[in-house]
Order: C-alpha cells, then structure tokens, then sequence
C-alpha cells in the first residue's frame, strides 16, 4: 500500500498579531483523498502551506508515518504540491517540466524518459509533450502540474486550489479526473478548496474550517446531514434553521415554541432539556410544498407550517420557493424539475402555501442549555 | 469602427505617423548624404568617398578611441549586467530588512542628472588619488549601467509568480539549482536586453565620461567632440554613416536573436 499516514498535532500559526491556525489537530488516513473546505481566510491554504514546508508553524508537529518532518526542508519531504496557478516553469517545454524533479535527482535519461511518458500518459498529455506552457489550455497546464508532481512517486499529494482557475464544465471534468488519478496511485491526496460541491463530490473525508478551527471532520454524508454546528450547516449547501425553546422531551423526540410559528417537532440527535434553546436545521430540498393541507396518515410528527411564497426562482433543474411564514420566517424549499404543485396547477408569488417534512429529516445542530 | 469619423482617424494618425518619421529620419538622411558629399562644407559638390578612405585609412585616432569605447561598453556591461541580475532577483524574491530603502537607493541614478554623477565621480576619484583612465571610465559606466540592468530584470521578474519558485523548491530543487536551473533562464529574454541596453547607454554616454576621463583614454563620443571643436569635420558624417547602418543591423539582429531563443 502507498501513500502516508499524515499526523497533523496542535499546530498553531500568527501572522503578526492575527492568528490564522489554532490548535489544529488532523489525522489523515494511508491512501486516503481528504478535503480542507472552508471559506476564504479559514487557514486551510496555510496548513497546506506548512505541510509542503513553506511555512513554519509557531507551535505544533507534522508527521508522515510517524516521523517528524517538521524540520526539513520542502525539498526533502517526499510530498509535491499542486499550485493553484499551475506554477509551470515557463522557459522549459511539456516534457522538461515533468523531468526537472528527475533530472535534480541525476536520473538516467533512459528512466527519465520512461517515467516522464508514463505520467504525462496518466494525465492524457502524450501528444502535447513539446509544446511550450504558454502553448497550453488552463486545462491542460494543470494536467503538466499534476504528472510533475507525481513523477517523483511522493507519499502525499497536497492540492492547493487546484481548480479554481478553470471554468465550471472542465472543474467538474478534472474532479473526475483527480479521482481517477488518485486510485491509480493510490497515494494520500489532500485537497485544498472553498467550494463545497468539488469537496463533497471526491473525498473519503473532509475537515471543515473556519476561523483557523477544525469545526468538523467526517465523512462527506456525515458533514451534510449531521452538521457539527450552524456554521457547517449553513457552509455546507442551503438550508433552514428553525429555532425555539424546549417546551416538552420524551425519550425520542422533543417539541419546541418557535415565535410567530408555534410548535416544532424534533428528533433528540443530542440530549435536551426542558426550557433549552435548540437549532434544527432542515434541508430546503427536504421540504414538501403543496397548496392543499397535505394528507399526512401515518406519519404523526409531520411539521406542517403555512405561509406565503415571497418569490420563487427557477434554475432548470430546480426550482427555488422562499416561503414566508411570518414577518420574521423565510423558509427555502426546493423542488426538481417542475414549478407545478403535484396537482400540476402552477404555483405563483403571493400563493397561500401549506411546506411540511419529516421531523427525521431534520438534525438538531445546537443546543443551549438555559 | 469603421464610420466616417473612423477613415478621418485614421487619416489624422497616418498624417502625425508621417510627420514624426520625417522629423526623425530627415536629419539622418541629410547627414548620410552629405558623407558622399566631395566638398568640406556643406554645399554639395559632386559625389564622392573621399571621406570614407580618410576615415578607414587616416584616421588612427578615431579608430583607437572607438576600440576604447568598446572595450569599457563590453567590460562594463557584463559586469552590470552580472550584478544587475543578482541584485534584481535579491530584491525581488528575497525578504530581508530595509529592503524597501535599497530598492529606492538602487534606483536613485535613473533620475540623478548625470552631470552630478559625472561630478561626484571626479571627485571621488581625485580623493582617492586614483588617475583617470579607462579603468575609470569602465568603473563609472558599470555604475550607471547597474540601475538600469537591474530596472529591466525586476519588470521581468514581476512577470513570474513566486509560486515558482516554491514549486521548484517543491521538486527537490535547492537554492542553487532554483537558481541556475529556474531563475536565471526564465530571466534570459531581460539579461539580454539588460545587457544590449546598458552597451547602448554606454557607447552613448558623453557626460559622466568627460569627468572621468584622462589624457589617452579618449572613448569615440569624446573624440568626436574634440574634432568638431576643431570645426566641422566630414569624416564625422561618414563616422556616423557607418553606426547608423551598425546599429540598425543590430537591432534587427537582436528582434531575429530572441524571435529564434524564445519562440
């Protein structure tokens, strides 16, 4: 099995008196494709950064395997970094770019051909090999990128971004190209990115950032439905939050007084108390809409809340209803394809609207104890 | 674009484009006519190369201060053109402190009037005692040529992202070779114009050379002075017939040079 262990402890960073790392602790699994995702200025280009070695932390350790490469310069660690802005060398062709770390390392010409065609193969790159950097499609400076910096077989992959220079349509192609990638080498990718989408769609697991804090790390499932926090929720696609106090517990489920609404049924996902201040957070797709009060037999904790649609957007796929429920509510409901109710008569703006889900598709994401 | 007001734009500009190639190029003509010229003065007397035979045969003086001014344009522009380099990629891509305040200082002598530098030089020169030469003309012009190497090499450097730099760090490069290997060939396209622009400043320069200058270290545009004080001298137009065709080969030379290393 390729690829390292990568131990990230207590790893603290300042730049002047602003504090972009704290106490960042990360345990990265051998092989495994791992996503830093937060917005900008969260400190996940930074870790990245200290990783690779081009930064120093002011307090912490790295290891890979168990051993401490915290001291060594990046070009003594056996990880290679993918830069956001491809980073190619601009004087020297396709096929010398992939060859610089081979030729540094005295290679035989005969090796270095063969490794050099092997990985400019991998990125689909072969017909391209003589042509300059300046010749080349943002797409495919990021493939030369990618073979140089596998061509020295590294224990880790760091992605810094890579991405973000490319237009949606071939982000969405090189994603599934990356993927691809990393299960032929098999080595520890980790992933640098802001944009929720890329990071869910690729990564075993990802670790979500804010403010320098690891808020939460699990797998992309996990991250989506059980929210660490509001932060995460809200980071983390679009969603509702509804909140109130606890009026009632049983052994499952939970009833809270939500103002200007009334009461809101909940699972107990952490324990509650009466007179608690609770956050549910229910996913906008997850939300039925329908004109008429909804037939709800056998399903006794259904929320059904009415309320008026204060605008409605359709994107194709999607449609987008943000339904008022009060002066204060705004609830977002998405419905596929259509824009019809399922009795197919259109819904319009200002329409009296009944929106209600399963309290099972919520998730209580905060709790505070009063 | 193309109006009616488009074609009387394009009109406009062809007639300054006109006028201004006139007004640089009639000068120039007139003086390489006037080389042919068989008379002293200028009245035209009938075609002739009586002043190119006394400028390839007769005239040793002339010949011996152009071989000076090329030898301290060569010397000194290898040796700014080193430092420059050097100095341009330190300040650039290197952090360390008061870095702002040498940027500054380095730049100082662009926009110094040469006369001071010319002045300042002489004096430094007769403090230390030392006798003018061409060793001193070589060090006055690797000192104004510095700047200007390095002004050309920083706009280059300012084209590349540090991110390669890290990258080739990254690939197990260390300093020397990220040097060797990354900074200095990416930089070529600026060394080498850093290079053909400080030969240029430094055949040129007439100021800060006539400070500095002592008796047998004549460069040609010291010469050429001399002997126009001495009265107009037709030898000169010839002189100068022939830079004006070296120069213009030069520099589409150095287009072909770059067009081949670079495309």
């Amino acid at each position: 099995m390729k690829g390292s262990v990568v131990l990230i402890n207590d790893i603290n960073k300042s730049f002047g008196e602003s504090r972009i790392l704290n106490n960042v602790s990360l345990e990265i699994k051998k092989g495994e494709f791992f996503s830093l995702l937060g917005p900008s200025g969260c400190g996940k280009t930074t870790l990245l950064r200290i990783i690779a070695g081009f930064e120093t932390p002011d307090s912490g350790d790295i290891k890979l395997d168990n051993t401490s490469i915290i001291n060594l310069q990046p070009n003594e660690r056996h990880v290679n970094t993918i830069f956001q802005n491809y980073a190619l060398f601009p004087h020297l062709s396709v096929y010398e770019n992939v060859a610089f770390p081979l030729r540094l390392q005295k290679k035989s010409e005969k090796i270095i051909n063969e490794e050099v065609r092997k990985y400019l193969s991998m990125v689909k790159l072969e017909d391209h090999i003589k042509k300059m950097p300046s010749q080349l499609s943002g797409g495919q400076k990021q493939r030369v990128s990618i073979a140089r910096a596998l061509v020295l077989q590294p224990n880790v992959l760091l992605l810094d971004e890579p991405l973000s220079a490319l237009d949606a349509k071939l982000r969405q192609h090189m994603l599934i190209e990356l993927d691809s990638i990393h299960d032929q080498v098999g080595i520890t990718f980790i992933f640098v990115t802001h944009d929720q989408q890329e990071a869910l769609s690729v990564s075993d697991r990802v670790a979500v950032m804010h403010q320098g804090v690891v808020l939460q790390v699990g797998t992309p499932s996990q991250i989506y439905e059980s929210p660490g926090n509001s932060f995460v929720a809200d980071f983390i696609g679009e969603t509702n939050f509804i909140e109130g106090t606890v009026v009632s517990v049983d052994d499952k489920m939970g009833v809270m007084n939500v103002d200007g609404i009334g009461k809101v049924n909940f699972y107990l996902d952490k324990p509650v108390k009466t007179g608690d201040f609770v956050r549910v957070t229910v996913r906008p797709e997850k939300i039925r809409i329908t004109k008429e009060y909804p037939k709800i037999e056998g399903h006794p904790h259904t929320i059904v809340l009415n309320g008026i649609v204060d605008e409605l957007i359709y994107t194709g796929f999607q449609t987008k209803f943000f339904v008022h429920l009060d002066s204060k509510v705004l609830f977002k409901v998405f419905k596929q394809h259509v824009k019809y109710f399922m009795d197919e008569t259109p819904i319009n703006w200002k329409d009296p609207v009944y929106i209600w889900w399963n309290p099972a598709d919520g998730y209580l994401v905060e709790v505070e104890p009063r | 674009m193309r109006t009616n007001s488009g074609i009387n734009k394009r009109q406009i500009s062809l007639v300054v484009f006109v006028s201004v190639i006139l007004f640089f190029y009639i000068p120039l003509l007139v003086l390489i006519l006037y080389s042919f010229n068989s008379g002293k003065t200028m009245v035209w007397r009938g075609f002739s190369l009586q002043w190119y035979e006394e400028l390839f045969f007769h005239s040793s003086d002339l010949w011996s201060a152009f071989r000076s001014s090329l030898i301290v344009a060569l010397s000194s522009s290898f040796i700014a053109t080193a430092i420059g380099t050097i100095g341009g990629i330190g300040i650039h891509w290197y952090k360390f402190k008061w870095k702002k305040y040498l940027q500054i200082v380095t730049y100082l002598p662009l926009i110094m009037p040469e006369i001071i530098i010319g002045v300042s030089l002489l004096i430094m020169f007769a403090w230390l005692k030392w006798k003018m030469s061409l060793f001193t003309i070589f060090l006055a012009h690797t000192t104004f040529n510095i700047p200007f190497v390095l002004l050309i090499i920083s706009s280059r450097l300012d084209e590349f992202d540090y991110q390669i730099i890290e990258a080739a760090h990254d690939l197990g490069a260390k300093e020397i070779d990220t040097l060797l290997k990354v900074i200095i060939p990416m930089s070529i396209p600026g060394i080498i114009s850093g290079f053909l622009m400080s030969m240029t400043l430094s055949l040129d320069d007439f100021v800060i050379t006539f400070f500095v200058s002592g008796p047998g270290s004549s460069t040609l545009p010291l010469h050429i002075y001399s002997m126009i004080n001495r009265g107009v001298f037709p030898v000169i137009n010839a002189l100068s017939t022939v830079l004006i065709a070296g120069t213009v080969l030069l520099s589409v030379s150095s287009k072909n040079i770059q067009k081949y290393m670079f495309k």
